[in-house]
């Protein structure tokens, strides 16, 4: 949790079941504004966790709470603040994108005029001027993503929940979107709750991030607490990494083979460094690669390696 | 070539005017939802149906403004009480053609998530659905009988004796005309939000006017049993009948007059139908998963 600001979502044992399956499994976590990843493997509870934080879904337990109010008891008011990009397709065929979310705006509670203008204004925004009279069902996948974007934020919301915004689009087309979620974010102060099981997608653009497996929230924390050093080494030299694991152990120093050419020296003071160089070259080694082990999100979904047996008997 | 769709970012700009809150999204769904069940702002093909049959129910008005005007008001070849006796069945196909649509097409879509996510209850968007539909059918039954009124108005020797004669007419027209949109909204509505296929909803909507109709018949004239008669309150078209004759204290005719049951029945039959209707339609979408 964030120290200081007011949360933008708060969520207090939420518990959703289904029959045969529970899909939240008593949740809890708050969030201060900013752009927040939310990630898990498919069928991990991303999306009925945005569900239940807009009132489309009921919780079977718990409580949340969106920019100050109980969804339960105010989900009306919860949903005029915030805007949602759902992840499926969603968008009418046969409506010019330019009625359809002037309507929406509309529905969102802004007057006609207002409407209108907004429309042209956040079609602008996500690219999509020129084409505004063309019929949604016209438009390319990539359209459609920045469409549903539009729709998301018309309304000028606090809050966009995005699931999966970067689904069935080819790269330059991810490139661009998420060039569009970070500049929402970042320059007009929007927070978004941003899904994905894309993990390199939600390193480049989110604060901090929630991790989902199974229904239960697993760790939650600052971007930087998931990548940062661990304190470790990464040594590559061109040669075997038996020996210079079997002799760093030998001087103490925890170390494990990752490859047949790498290792890993769980320390990264002066001394272990000095140590690393000195056997190097004391077992004629080049030293290819020197420098800290970061974490990376993939760690999170990596099982835990089994000891590494080094050495003969 | 450049990317479709390159991003020209002129500015985002926060909104700091106006917000009318759920009353005003409401008028803007249900204003959007009529244009949308006559085909407008939607291509030729969308139109045709609802406003060709706009048009046919209108048919008898026509046909009487024109006999009045010949016989200078003295043939009153169709009465305003008898008027959805010859329009049910087209009342019944504009039911068939629209619902489906109206009710439905934005969960075939999936767009109904985005509608969900808006400052509105389900049951909002439910009753606003139900609503343009009744309204279109306001539209086609009190529409016809207006026309008729001030066709003979106009056609009679004197405007002023008319109105004097024929003013008490008018309080008759609305409430039937009411009571039929209701009952045709309410049954259909309930039909078409059990499928998104929209082929089986209008083959079903129209199914079950016209066969409850044939049964109840069937049951009231052929059966010979006490309370066979109550069948006449499983038909949409008999309750619409009913109540419209008990309305306007008009004679009965016809099966309506064979059976013999009070004329009030058909009206709170009328009733019940539609807020079962209604119940069926709020309820789908309550439990609509998105």
């Amino acid at each position: 949790m964030y120290d200081g600001a007011v949360p933008v979502v708060e969520a207090i044992g939420l518990t959703k079941r289904f029959p045969g399956v529970t899909a939240l499994d008593d949740v809890s976590f708050a969030v201060e504004p900013g752009i927040i990843g939310l990630v898990g493997a498919n069928g991990a509870g991303k999306s009925t966790l945005i569900k239940v934080l807009l009132g489309l879904l009921e919780p079977t337990n718990g409580e949340a709470v969106v920019l100050g109010h109980q969804v339960r008891r105010e989900g009306v008011r919860v949903r005029a603040l915030v805007g949602y990009v759902p992840e499926h397709d969603c968008l009418p065929g046969d409506l010019p994108a330019v009625d359809f979310i002037t309507h929406l705006a509309e529905v969102s509670g802004l007057p006609r005029s207002a409407a209108r203008e907004r429309t042209a204004d956040v079609l602008r925004h996500v690219g999509l001027f020129e084409e505004r009279y063309r019929p949604l069902g016209q438009y390319s996948t990539g359209m459609k993503q920045r469409a549903k974007l539009a729709q998301a934020l018309v309304h000028d919301p606090r809050l966009i929940f995005l699931d999966e915004p970067t689904n069935g689009l080819d790269p330059q087309g991810r490139d661009e979107m998420l060039q569009l979620i970070e500049r929402t974010g970042r320059e007009f102060g929007i927070s978004m709750i941003f899904a994905s099981h894309l993990l390199g997608e939600l390193q480049r653009v989110c604060d901090y991030l929630l991790v989902l497996d199974g229904g239960r929230l697993v760790r939650a924390g600052p971007m930087a607490s998931f990548v940062e050093a661990t304190g470790s080494m990464l040594v590559e030299v061109d040669g075997e990494a038996a020996a210079m694991v079997e002799a760093l152990r030998a001087r103490g120093i925890a170390a494990e083979r990752t490859g047949t050419a790498t290792l890993v020296a769980r320390a990264d003071d002066g001394a272990t460094l000095d140590a690393i160089r000195d056997l190097a070259a004391e077992l004629e080694l080049g030293l290819v690669r020197l420098e800290p082990l970061r974490g990376t999100l993939e760690d999170l979904f990596r099982p835990e390696p089994a000891a590494e047996v080094v050495g003969g008997s | 070539m450049a990317a479709e769709g390159s991003i020209f970012d002129l500015g985002y700009a926060r909104y700091e005017g106006a917000r009318l809150g759920r009353p005003a999204a409401l008028r803007a769904l249900f204003a959007y939802s009529v244009r949308a069940a006559f085909g407008l702002g939607r291509g030729i093909g969308a139109k045709i149906g609802p406003m060709g049959l706009t048009l046919v129910v209108a048919v008898p008005a026509l046909i009487q403004i024109a006999v009045s005007g010949l016989f200078r008001g003295e043939a009153e070849v169709i009465r305003a009480e008898d008027y959805y006796s010859y329009v049910r069945t087209i009342l019944a196909v504009f039911v068939a053609v629209v619902a489906p649509d109206l009710l439905m097409r934005d969960v075939r879509s999936n767009t109904i998530v985005l509608y969900f996510a808006r400052p509105l209850e389900r049951t909002d968007y439910a009753l606003v659905k139900l609503g343009t539909l009744a309204t279109c059918l306001l539209f086609l039954t009190i529409g016809p009988q207006l026309l008729l009124f001030i066709g003979n108005a106009l056609a009679s020797p004197s405007i002023g004796d008319f109105l004097r004669e024929e003013w008490d007419q008018l309080f008759p027209i609305i409430v039937s005309a009411c009571v039929t949109a209701l009952v045709l909204a309410g049954v259909g509505g309930a039909i078409a939000v059990q499928t998104t296929r929209r082929v089986f909803a209008a083959v079903g909507i129209l199914a079950f006017f016209l066969l409850a109709a044939t049964f109840a018949v069937v049951i009231a004239e052929t059966v010979d049993a006490e309370g066979a008669d109550y069948a006449l309150l499983a038909s949409p078209f008999h309750l619409m009948s009913g109540a419209t004759t008990w309305i306007f204290r008009a004679q009965p005719e016809g099966e309506i007059a064979r059976a013999a049951l009070p004329g009030s029945l058909y009206f709170a039959a009328a009733l019940l139908w539609a807020a079962a209707g209604a119940a069926i339609v709020l309820r789908r979408f309550r439990s609509l998963k998105v």
